[in-house]
Formats: structure tokens, C-alpha cells, sequence
């Protein structure tokens, strides 16, 4: 009857999507909400989990033979298109990476409460996705790494503290521009763009002058449609599986083959399937975060009286709509030129990394936003750019050393800033120690 | 059930910023819980049957001008008292219309 327990309790306490689910049962009990909402709120979180997975194995499917695709015809092994939800959705299904995520979710809240409690850094992190990517990058680059990596206690500890950290120190970062961008000290970001757009703030002073506001220009109405992620996503896709099936054809490969049909129709559904798989994903994420982001509002709320919420990026973008547009254009280009850097001198820059609008969209139009606050459309311009150049050259080295964990999750990487920035730091360290 | 739409550019953080917002804001305005129900969208698959308000910014007010539900528009997302201001009569005259 006792082992029986034990292997109960070890079951429970090592499968990912029961542990999120007693996080979010926990929190919800601790919120005294009425049982049927305990109920369905735990479920949910569980469900939302599976859901992870099954679009994940969408997007790999179609981003298996881009990859194929690239190492035929270009010779270009590592190329990638970094989605922070792609990767995080393959990491989390790991049965022995998935249950240290999980945990390493909730060392992060809690690391987060004790920094604003004992700190003078009072933020408490509400961009719950985004607590996830960070928990699924320190967890994956711990385990490779010696002295760390072969104990799951430790891989977790760690991973928890930089979480946390990270959590608190960049939204500090982002405060003395917020001011500037909401008029008021309310919030701070809690988005992990936070190094570009401290430096596109920092540099936009010199570039132009906040008068020269983007909000006085105006702009066409069909660029209307890149503003939405999942759209631009398959539509840059497509150009990407069209222009290298082109290149192919000219020197003669087998596209075909390779795209596992006519290669234009091809190119168009792998394109679809990939923006469909983060579709997905998208929904998984919302549905786990559902109940957990609410109930560790509420429990912070308790516990730490005077404390500033971090939250997404899109909350400034009301703010400089046009600024937006500007910096996310910017920063295409700067992660074009980075791209094509990588490509000429590869691998010296590790990976290659293509154009993920998602990246481009959230970070490179929040950096504009930042831009514009100090330097005008000039500023917006500017911080767009540093944007994309920033995390396209922080994501290929992320994507060489992530590159190792498992060949079945190639193609994909962590892309903004502050994740290419930790990975870098982890993988950097790793390898002394190797 | 009054179905609310709370949209952003992937459904992910500030969606659910503005779900938590109108949660308390119609709790507090002495709406029973459960008689609506606020649920976070993304951008590109919020165009659905079925939702009676839709909550969002200006920037992704746009597509769904033409839809049959009333879109609310809010600046700063996390502005709870904007978000009544904003959402509460058109709630109440969506409410009239249902009954």
C-alpha cells in the first residue's frame, strides 16, 4: 500500500501537465474561488499542457523540411527560425526536461515574491508566457552543462534564481523610458526584448528629437495586414520556402522530393501548416496560463504590499501605433543583414537565422516605441534596427549550443533579446567548462 | 451568457490583462459571477460567431469593426477604471438587448 503511495506521488510529481495543474489548483484554492471554478481552472491548466504538444508536432512537421530544404540547396545545416513558443512547446513534452520546467515555473514566482519583498525592485512579473520561455531556457541550457546538469534538483535551483532574477532586473531597466512612453509610473515591461529597447531608448536621444514624433505620419492602409503576427508569419514563410525551392530548381535539386510534392503548392501549405502549429501552441499557452497568471496576482498581491506589475509589450503599443510599424520594418532589415552576415561567414556566427515575425513584430515594434520616445520616427528607425540585429546574432549562437539537446527539435531557438542574451551567457560558460 | 472577446496581437499576455481587468470590473459592478463569460483572443482568430463584445486596442480594433459585436477600445491596457468607463454602458446595452 505505501509503494503503491510512493509511486503515486512520484507519478504525479514528475509529469509536467499534473504539476502545472497543481500549481494552478493551488493557487485557485488559495484564492478561495467556488469548487466548480477550482475544478475546471485545474483542468484547464492540463489541458492547455497537452495542447503544447500537439502543436508542436504541427510546426515540426513543416519546419522539417525548410530545414532540408536549406541544408540541400544552400548548404546551410542550421538554419532556423526562432519561436520561443515553438521550442518551449518541443522542450515541455520532454519526459525528463518537462517536469523540471514545470518546477522550475514555480521557483520562478516564488524567487520573483522574496527579490520585490527584500528589494528595492518591487516588480512582480504578470507576462506569464514569457515566465515559461525563461524557465525552458535555463532548464535546457543547465542540463548542458557540467557539475549542473546531471542533478535535476540543482538544474531546477539555479534555473529558478536566474528566472527570478531576470524577471526583476530587466523590467527595472525598462522604468525611467515607460515614463516617458504612458505618462505615468503605473507599470514596467515585463517583455523579454528589455536590451534592445533600454538601447534603442539610450540612443534615440542622439538620433533625433522626440518632436519629430512617428505619430504625425501617416501611413497605407494595406500594410494593415502585417499587423497581424500569425499572418506575416506564414506569408514570410512562404517567401522563404519560395525563393530557396527557386534557387533549388535552378541548380537543379530535387525540390519536389524534398517538399514532398509540387513544390509551389508545398511551399505554400508548410508555410500555413507552420503558422497553423503556432496557432496552436498560442492556444495552449493562453489555455495554462489562464488560471496560473490570475491566481499569482492575486497571492502577490498579498504578499507584497506596494509592488508595480511588468507586463507585455503590447500594452504601449496604443501608445505610437506608427512607431510600432516603423521599428517592426527596421528591425526585418537589421535581422536580414545579420542573416546574410551569418550565411557569408558561416559558422562563425553560428546559426542562421531566418526572419521570425513574431520577433520582429513584438521586439522590433516595441523597441520603436522606445526609439520614438527619445528620438522621434529617427529614434523609432533606429531602435527597430538594433532590435533585429541584436537578437538575430544573440539567436544563432543560442541555436548552435541549443542545437545539441535533441536533433528532433532542430530548426527552431529562443529569438528576443534578454533569452538570447541569457542563452548566450549559459552557453558561454558551458563551454569552459568543457 | 454575454460573451466578452479580450484581444491582443497572439492571445497571450495583455489579452489576458484585459480579461482579468473585466473580470473585476463587472464583479465589482454587482454582475453575478458566471453570467458572462471573457475570454482572450488572438488577433487572427478572434472573427468568431458567437461573441457579443469585444475589448481591445486601437491597433487591432480595425478588423473587427465589421463584425456584429460592439468593440470597446481601450488605451492603457491595465487601467481598470478606463476599462469600466469604456465597457460598462455598452455592457449594459448589450444585457438590455439579450433580455
Amino acid at each position: 500500500m505505501f509503494i503503491n503511495f510512493l509511486k503515486v506521488l512520484q507519478g504525479i510529481l514528475s509529469n509536467a501537465a499534473i504539476l502545472v495543474g497543481l500549481i494552478s489548483l493551488v493557487g485557485l484554492i488559495a484564492l478561495k474561488k467556488p469548487f466548480s471554478l477550482v475544478l475546471s481552472g485545474t483542468l484547464k491548466t492540463i489541458i492547455g499542457w497537452l495542447i503544447l504538444g500537439a502543436g508542436a508536432g504541427v510546426v515540426v512537421g513543416a519546419i522539417g523540411p525548410l530545414g532540408n530544404l536549406f541544408n540541400e540547396v544552400l548548404g546551410i545545416p542550421n538554419a532556423a527560425v526562432p519561436v520561443n513558443e515553438v521550442f518551449s512547446a518541443n522542450a515541455q513534452g520532454d519526459p525528463v526536461l518537462g517536469p523540471l520546467i514545470a518546477w522550475t515555473f514555480l521557483g520562478a514566482f516564488i524567487v520573483n515574491i522574496i527579490l520585490a519583498l527584500i528589494t528595492k525592485w518591487k516588480y512582480i512579473y504578470l507576462t506569464g508566457h514569457i515566465i515559461l520561455f525563461n524557465s525552458v531556457l535555463t532548464v535546457a541550457m543547465f542540463s548542458l552543462m557540467p557539475g549542473i546538469g546531471n542533478s535535476p534538483v540543482l538544474i531546477v535551483v539555479v534555473s529558478s534564481i536566474i528566472s527570478g532574477l531576470a524577471m526583476v532586473v530587466f523590467p527595472a531597466m525598462t522604468a525611467p523610458f515607460m515614463k516617458k512612453i504612458i505618462g505615468s509610473e503605473d507599470f514596467v515591461m515585463g517583455h523579454p526584448g528589455t536590451i534592445a529597447y533600454a538601447t534603442s531608448g539610450f540612443l534615440g536621444q542622439f538620433v533625433g528629437d522626440p518632436e519629430d514624433n512617428a505619430e504625425k505620419l501617416k501611413f497605407p492602409d494595406w500594410i494593415g495586414f502585417m499587423r497581424e503576427p500569425l499572418v506575416a508569419m506564414g506569408v514570410v514563410s512562404f517567401i522563404i520556402f519560395f525563393i530557396v525551392s527557386l534557387i533549388g530548381l535552378a541548380r537543379g535539386v530535387d525540390v519536389n522530393g524534398l517538399l514532398g510534392g509540387q513544390w509551389w503548392l508545398q511551399s505554400i501549405m508548410l508555410a500555413l501548416t507552420f503558422a497553423g502549429g503556432i496557432g496552436v501552441i498560442l492556444l495552449g499557452v493562453r489555455t495554462v496560463l489562464g488560471e496560473i497568471v490570475p491566481a499569482f496576482r492575486g497571492i502577490s498581491d498579498k504578499i507584497v504590499k506596494n509592488s508595480k506589475p511588468a507586463l507585455d509589450c503590447p500594452v504601449v503599443f496604443p501608445y505610437a501605433p506608427n512607431a510600432l510599424l516603423l521599428g517592426y520594418l527596421s528591425s526585418i532589415v537589421g535581422g536580414v543583414v545579420v542573416m546574410l552576415l551569418q550565411i557569408a561567414i558561416a559558422p562563425a556566427l553560428g546559426g542562421v537565422i531566418l526572419p521570425s515575425m513574431i520577433v520582429h513584430f513584438f521586439c522590433g515594434g516595441t523597441a520603436g516605441i522606445f526609439g520614438n520616445s527619445t528620438g522621434g520616427w529617427k529614434g523609432a528607425v533606429l531602435g527597430g534596427f538594433i532590435n533585429g540585429f541584436m537578437f538575430t546574432m544573440l539567436a544563432g549562437l543560442v541555436y548552435t549550443s541549443l542545437g545539441g539537446l535533441n536533433p528532433a527539435w532542430a530548426g527552431t531557438s529562443f529569438g528576443d533579446t534578454d533569452l538570447g542574451f541569457i542563452g548566450s551567457i549559459l552557453a558561454f560558460i558551458t563551454s569552459l567548462l568543457k | 451568457m454575454i460573451k466578452i472577446g479580450c484581444v491582443c496581437g497572439m492571445g497571450l499576455g495583455s489579452g489576458l490583462l484585459v480579461k482579468m481587468g473585466v473580470d473585476n470590473v463587472l464583479k465589482r459592478a454587482g454582475y453575478k459571477e458566471g453570467t458572462w463569460l471573457a475570454e482572450v483572443l488572438d488577433v487572427s482568430s478572434a472573427r468568431q460567431v458567437g461573441i457579443d463584445i469585444y475589448v481591445t486596442t486601437s491597433e487591432f480594433a480595425g478588423g473587427l469593426m465589421d463584425t456584429p459585436a460592439e468593440v470597446v477600445t481601450v488605451l492603457n491596457l491595465f487601467n481598470e477604471k478606463e476599462i469600466e468607463e469604456a465597457l460598462l454602458p455598452v455592457y449594459k446595452e448589450v444585457l438590455e438587448k439579450e433580455e
